[in-house]
This record gives structure tokens, sequence and C-alpha cells, in this order.
């Protein structure tokens, strides 16, 4: 039997991760608490919640893993524009990039935005000026 | 066996310290630390520095005895028998200590160096960030000038004596252009000037060192309390890193010799099958190997320690230490347990206690695979940079050395597309 296409292809937008190159590559189109919305450039229905948190509401169906995990709090429960919930990086500030939320997230639909320079940073570990 | 190699007075301050561990620590300290009923091991601080025992190497007029590196890893591995806690806790003042002996101004010694030596003042450090230890220069935590002050914003983890601590040696970002090694500055931060405690740490053993996330929210620090010149916390970095991993270092061997005389004592007694376990090869070579290793880690501790004692860049020498005795700590520990068996991981013994304390050996301080990482470099830069023609040329000592077209290193990967 052959498919024209499997199944992975009906499904695309909730099974794969967050894109995490939304900060460069999709619109940033509103304000939401203080936090940054995108849209992918071909598609005004997806939304990714946050700047330094980023939280891809196609993806997140509201499992409240990262309320629970987070530290800092930065998470709040809320309806999602298409009705189901969502969690929003409303705290976002109080982000301390330990990634908890990325790692325990069921669907990868949570992006920390990440420091430049880490090949910097190990070149001055072990090249850093002797003092 | 170790003795060969020591002053005398460097014995005798073994020997001292061995008495303090003997008689003036209370056996229901430990017990307490353990059992997470203490936040913070004071008693044993003020114990330690009513003998002046703190930061051993510093000058007298700062309450040091002004010995040398050696005289301190010998008191740390007597230390070390305590448990990684009270090791910590007395390796801390020899830690900041360093920063601010070296780079401090005469103000900061005698406001904070003094007081520390004297176990009046608790010292902490903030190095590792939520984000990460080993990445250091990654730091986010930034001071900003404002007026006479600097505006520090940050949080730091895992720093023991978070709770407990009167001040801490804090690294933070002051130039946001500038490469990362010329970026970052330290700062003595006083827990009265705002730091908060956010997260007291469960820890699987360490305990009782309060260890703890502090956050620090537009806290104002004063710009005497910079440590060093602006932007120069690398070299304070890597002055630092000297106390911070040589005591890692020796600590382990302490934990490691403790547990190994426990396990000789008891196989020289258990019997199975009619004889006392040190009969089986299977335990008496695991007292050879894991005593051996002991020595080979002292030595290495030694040499780095001496190497220290002469100022020279000795990074090299001492990450070879901190993996080497770090490991050897734990596997001693490890290997002391299987010998007693069933009764090795019960609290009749302290074995399980050493045995969570040493597992931290390994992790922190810079991990032993960021450890690896710098002596790597450290090994290719030496082996690359250095005179050749002081030594034998040995790669001409084979019968094919001169078919230097068999000695390939890389080829161009269009070599046989067509033309």
């Amino acid at each position: 039997m052959k498919y024209t296409f499997s199944k992975r292809n009906l499904a695309v937008n909730f099974i794969v991760p967050i894109d995490r190159t939304y900060r460069d590559t999709w619109r940033m189109v509103k304000s939401h608490h203080g936090h940054p919305v995108w849209q992918p450039p071909d598609n005004e229905t997806i939304e990714i919640h946050g700047q330094i948190v980023g939280i891809d509401f196609a993806l997140c169906y509201g499992c409240e893993k990262c309320i629970h995990a987070c530290p800092t709090h930065v998470f709040v429960l809320m309806e999602g524009p298409s009705g189901h919930l969502v969690v929003d990086p409303i705290r976002e500030d109080d982000c301390i990039l330990c990634l908890v939320c990325e790692i325990i997230c069921p669907v990868e639909a949570i992006s920390i935005e990440r420091e430049g320079g880490s090949e910097d940073t190990l070149n001055s570990l072990l090249n850093g000026t002797r003092g | 066996m170790f003795d060969v190699i020591l002053s005398e007075d460097e014995r005798g301050i073994r020997d001292e310290v061995r008495k303090f561990v003997r008689d003036k620590v209370d056996r229901d300290l430990i017990l307490a630390m353990d059992s997470k009923e203490k936040e913070y091991p004071y008693e044993f601080i003020k114990a330690a520095a009513k003998e002046n025992l703190l930061g051993l190497r510093f000058p007298k007029e700062y309450g040091g005895r002004g010995l040398g590196w050696v005289s301190e890893i010998v008191a740390l591995e007597e230390i070390g028998v305590l448990g990684i806690a009270l090791g910590c806790a007395y390796s801390l003042p020899s830690i900041v200590g360093e920063a601010i002996n070296k780079f401090g101004t005469s103000e900061q010694k005698k406001k904070y160096l003094l007081p520390t030596l004297q176990g009046k003042k608790i010292c902490g450090e903030g190095l590792t960030e939520p984000r990460g230890g080993s990445d250091f220069f990654g730091t986010n935590t930034a001071a900003v000038k404002k007026g006479n002050s600097f505006i520090v914003n940050g949080e730091k983890r895992f720093v023991a004596g978070g709770i407990g601590a009167d001040y801490f040696l804090v690294y933070a970002k002051t130039n946001f252009e500038a490469a990362p090694h010329e970026s970052l500055s330290a700062f003595l931060i006083e827990r009265d000037m705002g730091v908060k405690v956010e997260e007291e740490y469960e820890l699987m053993g360490c305990r009782g060192m309060g260890a703890a996330r502090i956050v620090m929210k537009d806290v104002e620090v004063p710009e005497e309390n910079l440590v060093g010149e602006l932007h120069d916390g690398n070299s304070i970095f890597n002055a630092m890193m000297v106390p911070e991993r040589l005591t890692s270092a020796a600590g382990p061997i302490g934990m490691g010799r403790a547990c190994i005389e426990i396990a000789v004592r008891y196989a020289d007694k258990r019997e199975a099958f009619g004889r006392a376990i040190k009969r089986f090869e299977a335990i008496s070579f695991k007292v050879a190997d894991c005593t051996t290793q002991l020595d080979a880690a002292r030595g290495l501790v030694y040499r780095a320690a001496k190497k220290a004692d002469t100022g020279d860049w000795c990074r090299k020498e001492v990450s070879q230490a901190k993996v080497f005795a770090t490991e050897a700590g734990f596997t001693a520990v490890h290997e002391a347990m299987q010998i007693l068996g069933g009764i090795g991981y019960t609290d009749i013994y302290p074995i399980e206690r050493l045995y969570r304390d040493a597992r931290l050996a390994t992790i922190w301080t810079g991990s032993n695979e960021v450890q690896r990482l710098i002596i790597q470099n450290e090994v290719f830069s030496e082996i690359l940079s250095e005179d050749r023609s002081l030594k034998r040329d040995v790669e001409l000592d084979t019968p094919g050395s001169h078919k230097t077209e068999e000695k390939v290193y890389s080829e161009d990967p269009k070599k046989y597309y067509p033309t």
C-alpha cells in the first residue's frame, strides 16, 4: 500500500518543536502583558508569546508542568486564542535561564532565549590572559 | 609514606590539625549537619579560628600564619576526614581570602580578610548561576556604575553559606561590549546590602552548609567594595581557582583515606569462608589499588602546591590534581563500602555519608570534565610551543622514518574529482 503523505504531514504543526529561530524569522505583531507576540511570515493563526521565554500556543495544551517546575513563577494559565488552555510567560523578566521548563515541556513548546557567544566564553575560560 | 616529602614544620601542621580534628570537632555537629538540623557550622569556624588554623598561608597581620601551600593541603587532608561540608567551611576563607589578599585594598583586608580568619565574619562566594557554573565567563549578573556605587542585579546558585555567610565575593559583568574575559569584575557584597535567599537546596551530601540560590535585585554596592581592577575579574578568577581547586583536591584524599582505614580494620577481622576476608585478593587488591591511587593523588596535589607557592602559572598542575584526587578519593570511598558490604551501606558506619559527600567533589569547583578541557588545552599549547632542539627526536627512531610521503595529515577532499 502506498501513502501519498505520512501522518506527520497531517499534524506537522502540532508535533514539531517550537521554532527556535522565531526571534529572528517571525514577525512581532503585538504586545501582550508586556511581552511580544510573534507570528510566522506565512500564517496568521499561530502565535508565540514572549521574548526571553517563548511559548508556542499551537503546541502548548496547558498541562501546567512548567508552572509547577519554574522556580521563579514566570508562567500563568490562560485561555489561548483558539479557546484551549495555554500558559503565558507573563513574568518572563524573572526568568533565571535555568531551562527546567524547556526540559520538562512534553511537547517542546518552550524556547528560552540563549546568550550569544558560548564559543567566546569557552575560549575565555581556556585561553583568558594569565592575569 | 607521605612523610618523606614533608618538612618538619609541615609534619607539625599535620599533627596539629589532626589533633584539632580529633578533639575539637563535636560528633554531634557532624550528625546535626547531615540530618539537616544545621544551616552553618559557625562553631567549627570559631574553633578553627581560635587555633589560628584558617587561611594558613595568609600574612600574620591579617590572621594567617604566613605558611606555604603545602601546609594548607596537608591541613585539608586532615580536615577532609570530617566530610566535604566542614572541608568546604574550612576552605572558603582560603578561597575568598585569596582574592582579598592578592587584589584587595588594605581597607578590604582589614574589614574582610582579618575578621574572616578570626572567625568573626563568614564568607561565601558567588560564581555559579542558574544558567551554569563551568561556563563562568558567560556570567549574566550585571553591575552598573551609578555615582559612587555599583547597582548589582543577578542570581547565584549553589552558594555555600548562602544561608549563614555575612558577605559574598561575587562576579558580575561590568563591561557589556568587551570580550568575555575582559568584561567581569569582582565585588565584596554584604548580605545586609540586600542579598536575598530564594531557594535553599536539599543536597545528597555536603549538608549543613546552607547551600542556596541568592538573588541581588538593585543591590547598591559601594565602589570601594570592587576587588582589583574594574573589568579584570579574569585575573581574580584565575587566582581564586588555585585555592578553589587545590582545596577541592586535598579534602577527598582525607575522605578516601578515612574510609579505607575503616575497611582495612574491617577486612582484618571480618570472616567469610572460614578466614578473614583480607585473605581474599578481591578484597586486599582493592586496598592495594586505592591506597596507591591516594598516594598518587597526594603526589599530584603536593606538586601543584609546590608550584602554586612559586607564584608561577600552575593551572595545569592544579587541574590535574583536582581531577585525579577527587576521583581517587571517591573510588576509595566506593571500594571501602564494597569491602564492608551491606553494613557499609547503613549509618552504622560513616562510609555512606562520606560517599554522598565525596560524590560532589568531582562536580564542584569546575567539573572534572572542565578540568580535563583545561588540562588538554594547557598540554597542547605546552608541547606545541616547546623547544624541540633540546630533546632527542624519537620520531626518527624507526626504519620507515624517511618515508615522509606516508606521514599524511590531511588531504584535499576534491583530490580525485573529475577535472
